[in-house]
């Protein structure tokens, strides 16, 4: 009941996109995949659904290689919403076409929900970004498959098709029995949402954080030191993010007894926390170049 | 969850003291039975397992009940905490007294904190 990736490889256009890219994937889980505009999050769904042929490495899931075994692609669904063919098809004929593609597909399933949007059956080009986005997370959860890939889900969406979305991603993992991956270049989106975020940068993955864990360990703070210069002891451990005038906002990833000792021992003038968003714990690494 | 004096907070801690602090202004009654996870989870906009994660430290605090099969309750005797809660609670209640005495803060100041403090659970 997992996905395993490991050392995938993709390179187009002789660029490499994707190198020794590995993780896991579990049912009951929701996993952020967030990274800079262009970094090769789509590339990264399109490759492990083999929409994009992988150039090295292997996907296994539930320990059968997808090389070997193309059938089981169909345990993984992903929708690529730049390529939909079904652009001018009415609804009923779009869930019979999913149907045909996907062994679990539950025609039933995707009727009701299409009924809980007040969508008839219109046809999927003519409806707003708004409904054609449900559409899609509707065939998604239709599918039956036990991983679900969603590049961008939220994005240029109302708050209120927002919440829908939301609430049918909380459903689709809540029982423990199917896993969800959402590519975000927004960390807002995923705040909160993901038990974990995967963190692509250049080529490669470079974190794989479980955010819970990292937010009790980590502080912002505002602090102001009576002298002139920034300690060292908070440059050694924390993340200088701002400084304006005598305040700088720091942030720690790990505020423990000894780093908060050590700071009361300079006697700050002021030292106190803020606020913590997704955003702040990966602004040093998305800042760079 | 927006309470901005748990902001700097993980999210199921946040969640935690919402739910203590809707106990204590009574908007939850002892007895009142708590969304499922799913729900609640539905109404934060959060992540399940991070429900999850609040609901099984309230349970171990002792501040909600679960019944099999029928869901989690506020539980019946919020005073009643036992021994070892208390000593931790005041051990930690101690350790912030000293840290705000050692920087300067008046005692009265931090009596008005104190004041303040459980009053915003309150109003």
């Amino acid at each position: 009941m997992t996905v395993v990736v490991e050392h995938l490889e993709k390179t187009i256009f002789k660029k490499p996109v994707l190198a020794d890219i590995n993780f896991t994937l579990v049912p009951g889980e929701i996993v952020g995949l967030v990274g800079r505009n262009g970094v090769g999050k789509t590339t990264m769904m399109r490759t492990l659904v083999d929409q994009y042929h992988p150039d090295g490495g292997k996907i296994l899931v539930n320990d059968a290689d997808l090389g070997q075994v193309p059938e089981r692609r169909s345990d993984l669904f992903f929708l690529d919403a730049e390529g939909i063919f079904f652009k001018h098809w009415r609804l009923t004929k779009v869930g019979q076409a999913f149907q045909a593609g996907y062994p679990d597909f539950d025609l039933a399933a995707y009727t009701q929900l299409l009924a809980r949007f007040n969508l008839k059956d219109e046809r999927y080009g003519q409806l707003s970004k708004g409904y054609q986005a449900l559409v899609r997370v509707a065939l998604a959860i239709a599918s039956n498959a036990e991983f679900i890939l969603f590049d961008e889900p939220f994005d240029g969406l109302d708050v209120i098709i927002r919440q829908q979305i939301v609430d049918l991603v909380i459903d689709l993992v809540a029982d423990g029995k199917r896993g969800v991956l959402i590519a975000s270049h927004d960390l807002r989106e995923l705040d909160g949402l993901a038990d974990r975020v995967l963190m692509l940068k250049h080529e490669h993955l470079i974190k794989d954080i479980r955010l819970e864990d990292l937010r009790q360990l980590a502080s912002k703070r505002q602090m102001v030191f009576s002298g002139k210069t920034i300690p060292e002891v908070v440059k050694a451990n924390g993340h200088i993010l701002s400084i304006q005038g005598r305040v700088a906002i720091v942030l720690f990833e790990d505020y423990n007894d000894t780093v908060k000792s050590e700071i009361e021992a300079v006697n700050p003038v002021l030292n106190e926390a803020l606020p913590l968003q997704l955003a702040d714990l990966f602004i040093s690494e998305l800042k760079e170049d | 969850m927006d309470d901005p004096r748990f902001s700097h907070l993980a999210y199921y801690e946040r969640l935690v003291l919402e739910i203590k602090s809707q106990i204590l202004n009574g908007a939850l009654a002892v007895g009142d039975k708590l969304p499922s996870v799913r729900d609640m989870a539905k109404q934060m906009q959060l992540n399940p397992n991070t429900v999850a994660k609040a609901y099984k430290a309230l349970e171990a605090q002792q501040v909600i009940e679960v019944k099999p099969g029928l869901g989690s309750f506020v539980a019946e005797q919020l005073a009643g905490t036992d021994d070892k809660t208390l000593g931790t609670l005041q051990a930690r209640f101690q350790a912030v007294v000293v840290s705000a005495l050692t920087v300067g803060v008046p005692l009265t100041e931090l009596e008005a904190w104190l004041q303040d403090a459980a009053k915003g659970g309150i109003s």
